[in-house]
């Protein structure tokens, strides 16, 4: 038997679109799903932005329909609920299963030359388990007491009993755990998938950066996410059975439980989680950057050690989270260390993407922009950071709304563009047909500014003293004056909601009735390109032999003699001088 | 395929059973990472029990009843002996020794259900005691960590049930021993697990 056999195409409908081990086919019900869960988590943060701008007034719309008790207005009982829920949402539900399981899922194989997923039922099985996780989040809206209310970051004392009481908060970290076991799946598969099912010739030095991004990220997922899931699990013990991990009023008898235990557990999965996020928009960044600025991604195999140095230091960050907690002076200090020479890797990173630009012939393309966007914000997040890792900086501005700038830049608008870049990418190698430029230029804008100037605000007013979480922060004379800028911060946020629209016209426009794409719209070389749009169930008829690395642009030998100014990584050239951006011992051998 | 994959599957002469090993090493990378991922959950729980005993000045506590440690003892001696049993199981399947590898699984999962049982024993016994899951964190430590295992070996244990049927049908040969070494090899992180808590938990 063949190693990869082709499978016939299933004629039912069920094991078409629903039960389907085609990693196409789960990538696309990914998508469909984290874009529902991107937009129901949306409202919640238009809902919180209302709430700043204008506390106690109806909210239009959203208040006739769901509020009709409090008269429309957000009651300081559902305020919380709605900051924890669009945290929670947008991270596990929306970025998670778009970045990671969408485009993890379709770009990984065709990207690598392989027929499919190292293991296509545990893809179905993780898809299907993340659904039931989706669910659970909708049914804890609907229990007494109403959905979690402990912020996304869940520490007890709010997030026990006594904080948070009912079913709803139980309910939720039960998602958050079914949802970390689909995760853990959908890595395992990515990262064998990777190790085992590269194509003849494709080399670890001659992944698209995309494959890299995804795959560091699973390596993390598998490593991480199970201690998330144990935090979660013994917090439902405390809450479910009365054990008492972390009940600190047990101490007073001797022998106490500990909330800040809580925080270890959480932060050693959530800072490695903040760069499971932004590790594939960075590898999709990469890529595209190359791809649109027609040149050899500049040191290719330095972006690479620098995407394995930031992978193996953010396991070893987690502390400077804890700097309020009466962390140990020393341990803080090491944390603040470790946490500043990330910027190093990153600085090669971002060096990398602008000398990739360096001269070459640029071509604005939609993602294209969306990928410089990401880029800018990705520098604003990180750049406001260095302030949040530095103890005596951190402790002035912990718990402001500063904090909610700054992950808000690298988290939520670094990922969001990010995500965007590679629908806008994909897009016709998934559906057959090209998207709209100029409604994709307009959402660019529209998302690209309006993000920075909400999160920027964020940024201000943090600086400026305002603490997160607050319900009605005019409530305090000394933030009374900061209600004009959270104003103006709010209608940003609107008009972000607003240009999404052109995103939605264009997605389901384009889908039914976009330009054909052809098979490879982009004129660039990695393998997904060299096939079909869409491409078959079985992706490649024969498994590609591969020549070079991903970006082998406006080589001056190809273009004399093949007339273009790319060289597919299945395309034979002999006779050349590879680039600057394939492994040199890879050369000799090929 | 990598030395290290060579030596853990002979490499036989044919295409076909090349290809069934290199299958085979691409499903057993599956279950390392797998594990990995269960090791990480398992050390959060360790840490946990760590801080929590660090920063506790008297371990166990002044007012904890005092608790015989023979039922885990005995049960570490249980999911060893079944780990043993296991192993030589898959040799004989290896082997297609059928009747042996069936009996080999058969006595293994008695063992299984032996180790919940008395599992289930213990903690009857420390409730009997006075100590309960929500006596302070000396009970959430000794009945969460214990529990999280348990769940573990349930998990086992019906995999091993569903493993000696088949084996009573005689489904596997050498060819498709690769889900038997696979539960197998769940079964052996399952009890290294409960080692390593029998000494930390009850021991230390």
């Amino acid at each position: 038997m063949d190693l990869q056999p082709i499978h016939h195409e299933p004629t039912t409908f069920v094991k078409k679109y629903l039960f389907t081990t085609d990693h196409k086919v789960i990538a696309k019900q990914f998508l469909w799903a984290g874009l529902l869960f991107l937009l129901w988590g949306g409202l919640l943060a238009m809902m919180i932005r209302w709430q700043w701008a204008y506390p106690g007034e109806k909210v239009p719309v959203i208040g006739d329909l769901f509020l009709k008790e409090s008269g429309g207005a957000i009651t300081p009982d559902l305020y919380p609920k709605l900051f924890t829920n669009h945290g929670l949402i947008m991270i596990f539900w929306a970025i998670t299963p778009m970045l990671i399981g969408a485009f993890g899922n379709y770009c990984i194989p065709l990207m690598i030359g392989a027929r499919d997923m190292a293991f296509p039922l545990l893809n179905m099985l993780s898809f299907w388990v993340f659904v039931l996780s989706q669910i659970m989040v909708g049914a804890s809206f609907f229990f007494d007491n109403g959905a979690a209310a402990a912020a996304w970051i869940s520490y007890p004392p709010m997030s026990g009993n006594i904080g948070t009481p009912g079913h709803g908060q139980t309910m939720m970290m039960a998602a958050i755990f079914v949802t970390g076991v689909a995760t853990i799946m959908g890595g395992i598969n990515y990262v064998t998938t990777v190790i085992r099912f590269r194509a003849p010739g494709m080399t670890w030095m001659r992944l698209p950066l995309t494959v890299w991004g995804l795959w560091l990220t699973s390596v993390l997922n598998v490593l991480f996410v199970p201690v998330l899931g144990s935090a979660g699990l013994l917090l439902i013990l405390d809450r479910m059975f009365g054990t008492q991990f972390f009940v600190a009023g047990a101490n007073a008898t001797g022998t106490g439980g500990d909330p800040i235990l809580f925080q270890h557990l959480f932060w050693i999965f959530g800072h490695p989680e903040v760069y499971i996020l932004i590790l594939p928009a960075w590898g999709i960044v990469g890529d595209v950057i190359s791809f649109f600025s027609r040149k050899p991604a500049y040191w290719y195999k330095g972006t690479v050690i620098a995407l394995i140095a930031v992978t193996v230091l953010s396991a070893v960050v987690y502390g400077h989270h804890m700097f309020m907690t009466g962390i140990n002076p020393l341990l803080g200090q090491s944390f603040m260390i470790l946490t500043l020479v990330i910027s190093i890797p990153a600085e090669v990173l971002f060096l990398n993407w602008l000398h990739t630009m360096w001269k070459g012939s640029i071509r604005l393309t939609v993602p294209m922009i969306f990928a410089l966007g990401t880029v800018f914000v990705f520098g604003l997040g990180g750049l406001t950071g260095i302030f949040l890792g530095t103890i005596s900086t951190d402790i002035y501005l912990h718990d402001t709304m500063y904090v909610v700038g700054h992950f808000h830049y690298t988290m939520a608008a670094a990922t969001f563009l990010g995500t965007f870049c590679a629908i806008y990418f994909w897009f016709p190698k998934m559906f057959g047909r090209k998207m709209n430029p100029m409604l994709g230029k307009l959402h660019f804008w529209f998302s690209f500014i309006f993000i920075t100037l909400v999160f920027g605000g964020q940024l201000v007013v943090g600086y400026a003293g305002q603490p997160r979480w607050f319900f009605d922060p005019y409530q305090y004379t000394f933030l009374q004056h900061l209600q004009d800028a959270n104003i103006k911060t709010s209608w940003a946020a609107f008009a972000l909601l607003f240009g999404q629209v052109f995103f939605v016209i264009n997605f389901f426009k384009s889908m039914f009735a976009g330009e054909e794409a052809g098979d490879n719209p982009w004129e660039v070389g990695t393998l997904e390109w060299t096939i079909p749009s869409p491409p078959p169930v079985h992706n490649f008829d024969p498994i590609p032999t591969v020549y070079h690395g991903p970006h082998e642009y406006a080589h001056p030998g190809v273009l004399e003699k093949m007339g273009k100014d790319w060289l597919g990584q299945d395309e034979a050239f002999d006779g050349i001088e590879l680039s600057a951006s394939t492994d040199e011992k890879v050369a000799q051998g090929a | 395929m990598s030395t290290m994959a060579a030596k853990m599957i002979e490499m036989p002469p044919n295409v076909a059973a090349q290809n069934r090993a290199r299958r085979e090493w691409t499903a057993m990378l599956g279950m390392i990472f797998l594990l990995a991922a269960w090791a990480m959950m398992f050390a959060a729980l360790f840490f946990s029990y760590a801080i929590v005993r660090v920063r506790s000045n008297v371990w166990p506590p002044v007012n904890a009843p005092e608790f015989s440690i023979m039922l885990p003892a005995i049960n570490s001696f249980v999911i060893a002996l079944s780990s043993l049993v296991l192993h030589r199981g898959v040799s004989h399947l290896r082997k297609e020794k059928l009747a042996a590898f069936r009996n080999a699984f058969m006595l293994g999962s008695v063992f299984a259900a032996l180790f919940l049982g008395l599992q289930w024993h213990f903690w009857s016994a420390l409730m009997a005691s006075g100590l309960t899951p929500d006596s302070g964190s000396y009970g959430s430590i000794i009945f969460g960590l214990t529990w999280v295992h348990a769940a573990h070996v349930l998990i086992g244990f019906f995999a091993l049930i569903v493993l000696s049927i088949q084996a009573w049908r005689q489904v596997y040969r050498l060819e498709n021993s690769i889900t038997v070494r696979l539960w197998t090899m769940y079964w052996h992180f399952v009890g290294i697990v409960w080692l390593l808590m029998f000494v930390t938990i009850f021991i230390m």
